[in-house]
């Protein structure tokens, strides 16, 4: 919804993202103020930032695979785990640096969802959700039992910082542009894949599973695609996330946290990687906000039991989730969309 | 002979305990094609009920079961009402992912409710074996399958000679459908969530009888998704023969495969079999062959 | 007029202001001008530990508290606890230290668990802040010149002390016979195996692994898995994981009729396990840790201490004991560091030194720990390693004894 006035002259000026200077304008303004953020802040929320931005590269690439796609895909927190591993061995043994480490991680984690990927031709559904249950499951099983050379056996791998021209990146400022970095090439390519030919391909095959193979896009290659796209984010962010925790154990990739990667995409609204970016702060912001009251609750000894206090994060989540899809199931891009047009609207109302 | 035979015996006792856990999940499943992904936390809730009821409100045995009992069905009824009543006729995508945000839920509610300790849970069944010529009988887990045998019959009996029970069937097989069939779906709901609690608590006091009560109890809920997959979703009467066929793997998978596999088979093999079944024969044994099912 | 009155209410505030800032400077100005030091504390409300944290953390707060208006006190000194929920997850960790590195700017950590070791481990010799847990440690993070310590060592260790004493008590001149009970999966539960394996083979006439079995982290039910245990004839059987799986293994023995002495640490040690299991079932079976139980007759002063400054709603018992052991070896080493350095120039280096620099009498721990040294080739004591350990005795927990077990030299595995 664009307000009255804007016209364009050409398709490829009305195709772009951001098609009036206002837009434009806008988003600079934004890039701006994540660039600056860190002079504006302390270590703590550089520290919140980071792992935010990593959580968002993971979430963006469930989006692929469930809101583009619709391939229910409860394994993500594997290939999180897969990409961490992998880029703890590579920066390890091989001594690679981080630009070449991370792709590595996201193209390693690629391969492997082609497993996870050859059920989803055969299953849809619910099924496809207990199939990746299963693979969650079975990864840490498997990754301890590997050869200790490879991935450090059941005690995970130490890693080192990343280092770029000499430097090492190990302060939160470094840190948080490093992710800031990732987090936007990715971002502009998921966006892109929206709006691309594959994406398209991707929202028939979410829209019906029967109708694409006879339009002619075949199902098989898509639905195997759709599953290195999502993994390959994960991959990525589980690269970033061994930089920064600098120590890889499986313990670090459970169920429990796909499901939180499921839940965040739910209340920020499947069908659009935006819905991945509110999702992802909105949980992250209500957590962190959580938690800080917890805290300081604790310190100043006023007896409350900070079991409740800091319990309660599982209930706002669930409660979010739940209330999102009886409520509003596009989710909180759905609403931002509104609030757009509403503002574009305004004073007048259509109706 | 006789390991091999008390291996397989004790694989049939724990098996049918899986079976009765994946039961609670079929019958909501069967009643009202909800998939409730949560049941883990769902069997804790109960738990945690009995145990305010014999514990908290010091309640005699009998009186603490049934209140308890009682206050997991209305859970059950609260369930149903505020989260999936509005979600009838949702593509199967959003049941799941509610049934996901409801097992998050439930985790966060039993923490703030009941905290984080782990307690002791009233030991309702016996303990110890029965010994009966050279073979030992788990007491509480043979009490535990006496009481499935005869929960799967009258539930199957319910399910399939009952005519409320056959409305049932219509609902579990598309709820737009059964509607306009005029077949209360929401009732079909309730009815399915009251007994799907209801087994929930009968399986917590199976596995809980006399040991410790605590969150990681709700693990127990994904150990049995595979069980209800390899017996059928909509099967009753499969359950817990699908139990049984994956407890007696697990035993004899720990025994002979475990010390080769360094202790991974025994875990793994579940998943394995599920796997195995979507891939294959995705109705289970006993589901019933719907031509587009995945 | 109204400007006038404006200007008024300006100026009453500036003055306000002032005065309030006079204030705070003159309360800031301590008249006993005494140094305050920050610990940094990890602890966990929401993961596996949430449900001990009250004790967990009365226990260090309390000693804190002690040491502050006695010892401290004299040295003028203060030593500030600044706590952070760290989830038991390492990336909280990683994404909350280096603010509390420039925030705090803590001259010790006192760290909860894997999730710190895990995070910590490799930045604390850049940060220069050392870490001491109360927990035991495990044989995946024993590498040298780390900055990570316990007042423990490792769970093998642990047991291997307590194997030792039991050895030694047997009838006849045999290796001791033992079985264990473990998860796949999880490194932690591995690697305590594995070190008791490593005993075996450093040791062979004096201890023999007869049988390993994995059991779920929740099991049901592991009769199989005992009867094949049962099968070697164990002298004991070492349960370290959970209460689940000890109360599991108690039950199986109870089923096939059989009585062996049982193993454990002291997060499952036997008062938890007998919230579930009757204390005659337990008859005869050990929890072993490298601290004083908490009813040992040497730590009454320890204990009065907690129940005098405890505000929290802990209880003293074996949590407590050992977290108070944590904090007491860290204001040991406050100690040190002070009379090394002087009471206003203690930074995170100079308690690393401090820690290394010789032997802790065990007069300075109120009965909690026996004398510790440390060294740069391992994260946790290595001079003469000490346990104890209780046992069910006639229905009743008890001491197992009043001194000190030695643990045999146990190499890395």
């Amino acid at each position: 919804m664009l307000p009255s006035g804007v016209y364009f002259e050409s398709f490829d000026r009305e195709g772009r993202y951001l098609r009036t200077k206002p837009q434009i304008a806008c988003f600079v303004g934004l890039l701006v103020l994540l660039a600056g953020f860190p002079f504006l802040s302390n270590d703590y929320l550089l520290g919140i930032a980071s792992m935010m931005y990593i959580t968002m590269i993971a979430v963006f690439g469930l989006q692929i695979t469930v809101g583009m796609a619709g391939q229910i895909n409860l394994g993500q927190s594997a290939f999180v785990g897969i990409g961490a591993y992998v880029a703890a061995a590579l920066s390890g043994s091989a001594g690679l640096p981080f630009w070449m480490t991370i792709p590595a991680a996201g193209l390693a984690a690629g391969s492997a969802s082609i497993l996870f990927g050859l059920p989803a031709v055969r299953v849809k559904g619910f099924y496809l959700a207990l199939t990746t249950i299963a693979a969650q499951v079975i990864f840490p099983i498997v990754v301890i039992r590997l050869p200790v050379a490879w991935f450090g056996g059941p005690n995970g791998l130490a890693m080192e910082p990343a280092h770029i021209f000499g430097r090492t990146l190990g302060s939160p400022m470094e840190m948080y542009y490093l992710c800031l970095a990732v987090l936007l090439v990715l971002g502009t390519f998921a966006f892109n894949l929206q709006r691309s030919r594959v994406g398209r391909a991707f929202r028939a095959l979410r829209d019906n599973d029967i109708v694409p193979g006879v339009l002619g896009i075949n199902p098989f290659r898509y639905k195997i695609l759709a599953f290195f796209g999502g993994a390959f984010f994960g991959g990525i962010s589980g690269a970033l996330y061994a930089y920064f925790v600098r120590y890889v154990t499986t313990d670090q990739f459970t169920l429990w946290l796909s499901v939180w990667y499921i839940g965040m995409l739910i209340v920020g609204g499947l069908h659009s990687p935006l819905g991945a970016i509110l999702g992802t702060l909105f949980i992250t912001g209500v957590q962190e906000t959580i938690h800080h009251v917890g805290t300081l609750l604790l310190a100043s000894h006023s007896g409350i039991s900070g079991g409740i206090v800091f319990a309660s994060t599982n209930v706002v989540l669930g409660g979010a989730i739940i209330i999102t899809l009886i409520f509003e199931p596009y989710g909180l891009a759905h609403r931002w969309n509104l609030i757009k047009a509403a503002y574009r609207i305004w004073p007048y109302s259509h109706n | 002979m006789v390991d091999f035979l008390q291996i397989v015996l004790n694989g049939v006792l724990t098996g049918l305990v899986y079976g009765i856990v994946a039961m609670s999940f079929v019958v909501i499943y069967r009643a009202s094609r909800i998939v409730n992904l949560a049941q883990g936390e769902v069997l804790l809730v109960g738990a945690y009920f009995l145990w305010t009821a014999i514990f908290g409100l010091h309640l005699p045995l009998v009186l603490g079961l049934v209140v308890a009992l009682a206050a997991c069905m209305g859970f059950g009824m609260i369930l149903e009402r505020t989260i999936f009543r509005p979600l009838i006729g949702q593509p199967a995508f959003s049941i799941v992912m509610a049934s996901i945000g409801l097992m998050i839920l439930l985790r966060g509610l039993i923490q703030v409710a009941w905290g984080a300790q782990d307690r002791q849970f009233p030991g309702i069944l016996p303990g110890g074996a029965l010994q009966v010529g050279e073979f030992l009988f788990n007491k509480a887990l043979l009490i535990g399958a006496a009481a499935t045998v005869l929960l799967v019959e009258a539930l199957n009996w319910y399910f399939l000679h009952t005519d409320s029970g056959l409305r049932l069937a219509a609902v579990a097989e598309d709820h737009v459908t059964a509607l306009s069939m005029g077949v209360s779906v929401p009732r079909a709901a309730n009815i399915a969530w009251v007994l799907g609690v209801g087994l929930a608590s009968v399986a917590a006091v199976i596995v809980l009888s006399g040991t410790i009560l605590g969150l990681s109890v709700s693990a127990i809920g994904f150990r049995a998704l595979p069980v209800a997959l390899l017996g059928g979703l909509e099967s009753v009467r499969g359950a817990p023969l699908a139990g049984v066929i994956i407890g007696v793997g697990e035993a004899l998978a720990s025994e002979y495969l475990d010390p080769l596999t360094n202790g991974a088979m025994s875990q793994v093999f579940p998943f394995l079999i599920m796997i195995g079944v979507l891939l294959i024969r995705p109705q289970g044994l006993f589901g019933w062959k719907i031509i587009e099912r995945v | 007029m109204i400007r006038a009155r404006a200007m008024k209410r300006f100026g009453r505030v500036l003055l306000l202001l002032a005065a309030a800032v006079a204030a705070s400077l003159a309360i800031g100005v301590d008249a006993r001008a005494e140094t305050v030091y920050n610990f940094s504390v990890s602890v966990d409300y929401t993961g596996p530990y949430a449900a001990v944290m009250d004790s967990w953390h009365g226990g260090q707060v309390a000693m804190v508290d002690w040491w502050n208006k006695t010892r401290g006190k004299e040295l003028g000194v203060r030593v500030n606890l600044k706590t952070y929920d760290m989830r038991y997850n390492p990336s909280v960790v990683a994404q909350n230290w280096p603010s509390i590195l420039s925030g705090d700017k803590p001259i010790l950590h006192l760290g909860m668990g894997a999730p710190d070791l895990i995070s910590l481990m490799k930045r604390l010799p850049e940060d220069k802040v050392p870490m001491i847990m109360g927990t035991a440690m495990v044989g995946t993070v024993w590498v040298p010149n780390g900055w990570h310590f316990s007042s423990r060592p490792t769970y093998s260790h642990e047991f291997a002390g307590l194997f030792e004493y039991l050895a030694g008590k047997l009838p006849e001149k045999r290796p001791l016979r033992i079985g264990t009970v473990s998860t796949q999966g999880v490194s932690g539960y591995v690697d305590i195996v594995n070190g008791v394996v490593k005993l075996a083979k450093m040791y062979p006439d004096r201890f023999q692994v007869v049988e390993s079995v994995w059991v779920d982290i929740q099991p049901i039910n592991i009769t199989n898995e005992i009867r094949r245990i049962a099968k070697e004839k164990p002298d004991v059987i070492l349960t370290a994981n959970n209460t689940a799986q000890v109360i599991a293994t108690v039950k199986a023995l109870k089923e096939l009729g059989m009585k062996v002495p049982v193993v454990t640490s002291s997060h499952n040690g036997l008062n938890e396990v007998a919230k579930a299991v009757p204390l005659e079932d337990l008859e005869g079976s050990y929890s072993v840790f490298a601290f004083a139980p908490y009813m040992d007759k040497g730590v009454k002063q320890a204990a009065d201490i907690f129940n005098k400054y405890n505000t929290s709603k802990g209880t003293w018992g074996t949590t407590a004991a050992q977290n108070a052991s944590q904090a007491i070896l860290s204001l040991r080493t406050l100690e040190r560091a002070i009379s090394k350095v002087g009471a206003a120039n203690v930074t995170g280096q100079a308690m690393y030194d401090a820690l290394m620099a010789g032997e802790f009498p065990e007069s300075g721990f109120l009965g909690l720990l026996p004398a510790l040294r440390f060294s740069k080739d391992a994260p946790f004591p290595t001079g003469d390693i000490k346990v104890k350990a209780i046992t069910v005795r006639n229905g009743k927990i008890v001491s197992l004894s009043d001194k000190w077990l030695p643990v045999p030299k146990l190499d890395k595995w």
